[in-house]
C-alpha cells in the first residue's frame, strides 16, 4: 500500500502519541508506581476521548457510517467502563499499597481493558473503509494498548 | 455523485488538523500531571474518564 504524504504525517502524529504514551508509563514506574499507575489510568481517558472524537469527527464527515460506530461502539464503552473501575482500584491500592487483593484484581481490570481494545481494534479495520481514518484509529488503539501493557509490568513489578 | 478532489482535501485535512490538536492536548495534559499529587491525578482521569463516557456514548 503506498501512503500520500498527508497520510505518513498522520500516522507519524498517531506514532508519537504511542511513543509519547509508552515512555510517560515507563519512564516513572521506577519512582512511584501508585502516581504512574495513576498517570496511566488518566492517559487512557484522555487517549479514550481521542478515540471518540476521531470517530464523531469521521462521522459528521460521512467517512464512517452509524452502522459502522455501532460495531465498534460497544468495546469502546467496555474499555471506558473497565478504567473507571481501574481508577477506583488504584485508589483503593493508593490507601493501602499492601493489599495483594486488589493488586491482583486490578492486574485482572488492565488485562480485560486489554482484550476490549483488541476487539475495538478489530471491529475499527472491519468496519472503517476510510484508510486514512482506519490508520489513526488503530494508531489511538495502539497507544490505549501500550499504556495498559505498561501499567501491568508496573503492577507485576511492584 | 462523487466527492470531489478538493472535498476529499478538506475532509483529510481536518483529521490531520484533529491529530495535531489531540497530540497538544495530550502534550499539555502530560505537563498537568507533573504538578498535581497522585489523588489529583486520580482525580482528573475520574474526570477525564466520564467525559470519555459521554463521547463515546453520543456516538
Amino acid at each position: 500500500m503506498q501512503l500520500n504524504k498527508i497520510t505518513r504525517t498522520k500516522c507519524l502524529i498517531a506514532l508519537v502519541l504511542v511513543f509519547d504514551l509508552t515512555m510517560a508509563a515507563m519512564c516513572g514506574s521506577g519512582s512511584d508506581p501508585a502516581r504512574t499507575l495513576a498517570k496511566a489510568t488518566d492517559d487512557f481517558a484522555e487517549g479514550q476521548k481521542s478515540a471518540a472524537n476521531l470517530l464523531l469527527n469521521a462521522k459528521s464527515t460521512n467517512l464512517v457510517s452509524q452502522e459502522d460506530i455501532n460495531e465498534i461502539k460497544p468495546f469502546l464503552q467496555e474499555a471506558n467502563s473497565l478504567n473507571g473501575e481501574a481508577i477506583a482500584l488504584g485508589k483503593e491500592l493508593l490507601a493501602n499499597p499492601t493489599d495483594q487483593t486488589k493488586k491482583e484484581r486490578l492486574v485482572a481490570t488492565v488485562n480485560l481493558i486489554s482484550a476490549a481494545l483488541v476487539r475495538a481494534n478489530n471491529a475499527g479495520l472491519t468496519r472503517i473503509r476510510d484508510e486514512k481514518t482506519k490508520l489513526a484509529f488503530s494508531a489511538i488503539i495502539a497507544a490505549l494498548q501500550a499504556a495498559a501493557t505498561s501499567a501491568i509490568v508496573l503492577l507485576k513489578k511492584g | 455523485m462523487g466527492e470531489s478532489d478538493l472535498e476529499k482535501i478538506l475532509k483529510i485535512i481536518a483529521l490531520l488538523q484533529q491529530g495535531i490538536v489531540e497530540v497538544a492536548n495530550f502534550i499539555q495534559n502530560k505537563q498537568a500531571q507533573g504538578g498535581k499529587t497522585t489523588n489529583e491525578i486520580f482525580a482528573h482521569a475520574e474526570k477525564a474518564n466520564a467525559e470519555a463516557k459521554n463521547l463515546i456514548d453520543s456516538l
